[in-house]
């Protein structure tokens, strides 16, 4: 008799125990931001600062600010003849001396840096935009506008990306990381990736107000800047293509 | 006449009949003593062989018999060996333990088997061996002991530093081995936990099936360990104690500062075409002359020939105290135990000191049908570390650096020559007065309840309690021109607690020829971390009192996270055995866990071992004389690794104002932060498994003298988590841990031991070894080529060990310039800078160009081989042991950096590059460089430094890892005293290295702390 209550007690301390499991085993982390911090206005509005702060850099207290800066003094500039790179000679800064003479190629780590910051500044962009497609007007108030900005933004750096390397893949926030690693870089020629990066500009207008509370956001006025730029300065050398 | 002889032929039988009736009987009284304690057998078997006349010991060994004079009496008790001795009064028996290894329990995972019904492999460690060696963790005293173990350690005071390997190198991510100390499973340092004195008895489960009911915590082997108990009936004090001097004996002679003059000297000209150095310290001339002083700012310092490891290692003490009492009554017994250790470290101003003390106790009810117990460890040890990277930095000081300028501040300054190596002296000073405190609660309780014979339910919950506690002032300090205005302050807190439930239910039971014993259980813990940090600089004082968080001024800083893990696992195993001669085994467990993504958080782990006893089958019993025992077992089984981040399986983001701050309020002032992702997740991350197969034989011979043990196994580990590189477009935090890159361990284990005995001479021979082949058998495809030895074109690491090294072969030095002119004409020289005395590369692949295309894969340092040889002896009260430990295996020695070359080091260097500077005079003269040492200059482009298999030597090794002799006091001294037990023994430890390693020691490799020679005294009392 005895026997049996044991053995029955034994098994409803096993089965109790293991009623919870799901509940024992969920560990989310701590001290960091998790997915669901994010679906709210305060998060998505960081995730689009970081994106503004790609601006700058990104990253720029860590990643070097002289050789690959956003200001294309070394892409542009000492390109150009219209500043010198300077320092101690054709070694020092043998990436930056090699850009100089055209004398470029792919063991070039600079460039890779460089291309690796617009890839991020691009991530920061569809990182904001998927927590805003996923959000409601009731969560985020200026939807609509956040995703205009963010928009326009992202065109910004297809523009850099496209003007620097040409050949470039075209992705967005609706692909999943599988997809993004996999998609070529030859589907669309020179002056369809400007017509993508145009529309881009041109499709978020009406969401973008005219002035801002904050002024570091994009407005209108430099929404149709970019816009115009491209029509008539950029987009009219192109032969046989009219705006 | 006949009548009257009949008579009295029958008279006389019958008198002599009567005369035996009439024999007087005497009492005999008598004591039974045991041989290893000495202390009385209470319940021992006293008979008279043949007849019902008998009776048994009392409770102090004592009996009393009636016999007829002369008669032969047999002693007998269980577990021990019979004794025959003739009847005297105030006669003293003593029976010694019958160790029949037969009979030797072990304890696996959650109940206790026979050593001979196991189908696993489970290696036993001798504590007797390691008992007397001075150690504050128990491991490090472990290498070369057990047949496939390898224990890595260094000088560390305490022993913290000590890693395990079990069967090669499991993963590539962390192989340490689990623990189980009573029942609790941790990874923590054994020595924080339990004092070597407190341990009864050791055993690794090697291979999958023996670990299996550990699952996913078992891919890197279990080690169990069970702590002393009370014994029935005994009643024990002991204390036991060693002092241990520690010396510095792996040093390389440096040079001191004339000699680094001429070498400098000698160098700069072979690197400058012959242009004289121009230097503060030692002129401008043809030869250096030295200064007297030099100028660092506004400090002179005077030129000085500092011998910087004499000033930093120095012979220090080491002492460890221990008493435990222990207490067995009729119906359970408790011990406590306590103990002290005072470690102090070769290292200027390191140490450990630690406290342990631990209580646990058995008691039984109900006529032993209810159990319970206890077991409670609380430590708290303090330490003061070695600061980071000074064993490196000893050989970067220069020796003209004086330990302290003229007036009395640091010596140092980055002037000239000199280099930018803080002043040690200054860096051990701060450390001494820097806080490392922490504390440590190990414990567990259990109920047991045996309701039906045989039937065991039970249930164990147990604790584990960390904190640590650390306050790290730097001063402002100065040395020369070179200061630091700033005091700062950094005071830290961790904690940890883990706790753990377990339930089983097991019942054995027999039928016929038939054993089976069935176990059910399951197990629930969960481990919380959390820590915080407070930081500040500019404290107006620095008196010892002052440095607290409350003075600092600015700089005023916080950090602080938390984690936490939670596993549920249920498992059960089966073992049966028929006739003693067929045995199997079957185990599985299931773990969920809380580091693996949702949709794959559990997994199951299956094991299934046999064996067969050869020795007892009808067709071998004529073997019988000199085969004891023959078992042959094959196991096989998957077990787990989940030793991954907690937060492994999320996406991650950190609020960042410097990399994600943008003025986005336009006021040119203030940041606001950005968001920025930092990890990418994966749900569908799973276990690592590691798949064993093991084949087994356990053999004994001639009456249990000689033992032989073999095993052959193959460890297949796959899914091993990695984060692999991923391509850019996917932006920052793109790293996320997958299941890719798959390794493969084959190996041989044998242990081989001799025991016997010439009168009351006994001594053993033991000898154990394990060959082991390591590889990676899968990488993923980005960095196929790319990962570990992979030159990024046509080698790879998979099918090379882990840790491979890639470089170029080197054919020694070229010794002429008609050598260097035959090499230039007949390669196309496209890397290096051929010239005398330099490193000759070859022509690997035979192209004729010498360029990157001509790096190899040179090996690496898993260990091929791995032994030990205990040799030990006793006769009467006089122990003697020895045990030697090697290695077979390949080295890096990157101390040549200093000792060989020259260019590529702004350090001092060793003596032996005195060979190089004299060849290179006679060089001068004859035109033939000879020595195998490059010759000194300041010139590097030849690439010296570069991977190549200069730096690879053979790094095998046999030391005489211990020697102890000890004696022990006669039984007739000790009563007298009324003592069970005196030992005093002396004790050495790393005496002598036979090697061709050129490097400090070939047993720590790379700068560690270093390994002292030891010389231990100790002495054991017990009453």
């Amino acid at each position: 008799m005895k026997a049996q209550y044991m053995i029955m007690a034994a098994i409803t301390a096993l089965t109790i125990t293991s009623c919870k499991e799901s509940v024992f085993l969920d560990n989310p982390p701590q001290a960091t931001v998790s997915e669901e911090l994010l679906m709210t206005p305060e998060g998505s509005d960081q995730l689009c600062t970081a994106a503004y702060a790609a601006l700058m850099g990104p990253n720029p207290q860590d990643w070097s600010v002289c050789w690959f800066p956003v200001t294309h003094w070394s892409t542009g500039s000492v390109r150009a003849d219209d500043a010198y790179k300077g320092g101690g000679g054709t070694g020092d800064g043998w990436e930056t001396h090699r850009l100089e003479t055209f004398t470029l190629d792919a063991t070039d780590g600079v460039t890779d840096s460089k291309w690796y910051h617009l890839c991020v500044s691009i991530q920061r962009c569809n990182s904001a935009l998927r927590v805003l497609n996923q959000c409601t007007e009731e969560q985020v108030p200026l939807r609509e506008r956040r995703i205009a900005e963010m928009k326009v933004l992202r065109a910004h750096y297809f523009f850099e990306l496209q003007r620097m390397f040409n050949q470039i893949p075209w992705y967005d926030e609706t692909m999943d990381d599988a997809t993004v690693q996999t998609t070529p870089n030859n589907v669309y020629s020179r002056e369809e990736l400007l017509d993508k990066i145009a529309d881009e500009i041109r499709s978020s207008l009406e969401n973008i107000p005219e002035t801002q509370p904050e002024i570091g956001r994009v407005n209108k006025y430099m929404a149709k800047a970019y816009l115009a730029y491209f029509s008539t300065g950029l987009m009219s050398r192109i032969p046989g293509h009219m705006p | 006449m006949t009548c009257a002889i009949a008579f009295t032929i029958l008279g006389l039988t019958l008198h002599a009949q009567e005369t035996v009736l009439t024999v007087q009987k005497i009492i005999v009284n008598g004591t039974v003593l045991d041989k290893t304690y000495g202390e009385p057998v209470i319940g021992a078997a006293v008979m008279v062989p043949g007849t019902d006349t008998g009776t048994i010991t009392d409770i102090d060994g004592k009996f009393q018999i009636s016999i007829t004079p002369g008669t032969v009496l047999q002693f007998s008790s269980v577990g021990m060996k019979t004794v025959n001795m003739e009847g005297t009064d105030g006669m003293v028996v003593v029976l010694e333990d019958d160790i029949n290894f037969l009979e030797e329990v072990v304890v696996t995972g959650y109940m206790t088997e026979k050593k001979a019904d196991l189908t696993g492999s489970v290696a036993v460690v001798k504590m007797k061996d390691v008992a007397d060696v001075p150690t504050g963790n128990v491991m490090q005293a472990l290498q070369g002991r057990v047949a496939g173990m390898n224990v890595t350690t260094d000088g560390t005071p305490g022993g913290g530093n000590t890693s395990t390997l079990v069967r090669g190198t499991t993963t590539i991510n962390n192989s340490s081995p689990l623990y189980v100390i009573d029942g609790m499973p941790t990874r923590d340092n054994v020595g924080s936990i339990v004092a070597s004195s407190d341990i009864e008895s050791i055993q690794v489960l090697k291979d999958a099936s023996s670990a299996a009911i550990y699952g996913a915590q078992a891919a890197n082997g279990v080690i169990i360990i069970t702590t002393k108990r009370a014994k029935k009936g005994e009643i024990r004090v002991n204390f036991d104690m060693s002092l241990t001097a520690q010396t510095f004996s792996t040093g390389i002679d440096l040079l001191n500062t004339q000699e680094w003059a001429n070498c400098y000297w000698q160098a700069y000209k072979n690197g400058n075409n012959g242009n004289n150095p121009n230097s503060q310290l030692f002129g401008n001339g043809d030869i250096p002359v030295i200064a007297k002083t030099y100028q660092s700012g506004n400090k002179t310092m005077k030129l000085a020939d500092t011998d910087w490891a004499k000033e930093i290692y120095s012979t220090a003490l080491m002492q460890n105290y221990n008493l435990s009492l222990s207490r067995g009554g009729e119906n359970g017994g408790s011990s406590l135990s306590v103990n002290y250790m005072d470690h102090d470290g070769m290292c200027r101003n390191t140490d450990y000191k630690s406290f342990n003390t631990r209580l646990s106790g058995d008691y039984h009810f109900l006529d032993n049908k209810l159990r319970i117990g206890e077991n409670l460890a609380v430590t708290r040890w303090t330490k003061h570390n070695n600061p980071a990277g000074i064993e490196e930095q000893l050989f970067k000081l220069m020796p003209m650096v004086p330990v302290y300028a003229e007036d009395g501040s640091f010596g140092g300054g980055y002037v000239d020559v000199l280099n930018d190596s803080p002043n040690p002296i200054r860096l051990t000073d701060n450390e001494a007065n820097n806080k490392h405190i922490y504390w440590r609660i190990f414990g567990n309780a259990y109920v047991e309840v045996e309701p039906v014979k045989n039937l065991v339910l039970r249930s164990n919950f147990g604790v584990n309690y960390y904190n640590e506690e650390n306050s790290i002032f730097t001063p402002k300090w100065q040395e020369g021109a070179r200061s630091v205005n700033t005091n700062e302050l950094e005071v830290s807190n961790s904690e940890q607690f883990n706790w753990i439930w377990t339930n089983q239910i097991q019942y054995s039971v027999d039928f016929g020829r038939n054993s089976l014993t069935a176990l059910l259980g399951m197990e629930a813990k969960k481990e919380q971390f959390n820590y915080f940090k407070g930081y500040g600089t500019g404290l107006e004082y620095e008196e010892l009192d002052y440095r607290y968080l409350d003075s600092v001024t600015s700089g005023k800083n916080v950090f602080g996270s938390a984690n936490t893990y939670s596993m549920v696992s249920y498992f059960a195993k089966v073992n049966y055995s028929f006739d003693n001669r067929y045995l199997a085994s079957v185990t599985v467990r299931r773990d969920a866990s809380s580091r693996f993504g949702k949709n794959n958080n559990s997994g199951i782990f299956p094991s299934v071992s046999l064996g067969w006893r050869l020795s007892n089958e009808k067709f071998m019993s004529s073997a019988k004389s000199w085969l004891d025992d023959l078992k042959l077992r094959v196991a096989w089984g998957i077990n787990g690794n989940d030793m991954i981040d907690n937060s492994a399986t999320y996406s991650l983001y950190r609020n960042d104002i410097n990399n994600g701050g943008y003025n986005i309020s336009g006021d040119n002032q203030n940041l606001t932060a950005g968001t920025i992702r930092t990890h990418s997740g994966n749900p569908y991350l799973r276990w690592e498994q590691t798949m064993q197969t093991n084949v087994g034989l356990d053999a004994a011979f001639l009456k249990n003298r000689l033992l032989f043990g073999l095993d052959l196994f193959d460890k297949q580990t796959k899914d091993m988590l990695y984060e692999p590189a991923y391509a850019a477009v996917l932006g920052e935090g793109g790293y996320s841990f997958q299941n890719v890159a798959a390794m493969n361990n084959k190996g041989l284990e044998f242990t081989l031991t001799w025991r016997d005995n010439v009168k009351e001479f006994n001594y053993e021979i033991s000898f154990n070894g394990a060959l082991n082949k390591n590889r990676i058998t899968e990488l993923p495809e980005q960095v196929y080529y790319t990962w570990g030895c992979g030159n990024g074109d046509d080698i790879s690491n998979v099918g090379q060990a882990l840790g491979s090294w890639l470089g170029f072969k080197t054919e020694g030095v070229f010794r002429s310039q008609e050598e260097v002119d035959a090499y230039r004409s007949k390669y196309d020289v496209q890397y290096g800078n051929p010239g005398v005395g330099r490193l000759r590369y070859a022509d690997t692949n035979g192209d004729g160009i010498i360029n990157a295309k001509d790096r190899v894969v040179l090996g690496s340092d898993q260990p091929a081989f791995i032994g030990g040889l205990n040799l030990s002896a006793s006769w009467k009260g006089l122990d003697v042991s020895l045990f030697f430990n090697g290695m077979v295996r390949k080295a890096w020695n990157n101390s040549k950096f200093y000792t060989n070359l020259w260019a590529y080091w702004s350090g001092n260097h060793s003596t032996r590059l005195l060979e190089a500077y004299d060849a290179w005079k006679e060089y001068e003269r004859t035109g033939v460089y000879n020595s195998n040492i490059p010759a000194l200059t300041t010139d590097g482009s030849n690439n010296e430094n570069q991977s190549s298999d200069f730096f690879v030597e053979n790094g095998s090794y046999i030391k005489l890892k211990s020697m102890t002799i000890g004696y022990t006091l006669p039984e007739k001294v000790l009563t007298k005293c009324r003592l069970r037990n005196l030992r005093v023994f002396v004790q050495s430890q790393n005496l002598f290295t036979i090697t061709a390693y050129t490097g400090a020691d070939p047993e720590g490799l790379g700068y560690t702390y270093p390994l002292p020679r030891t010389f231990t005294f100790g002495l054991s009392i017990g009453l």
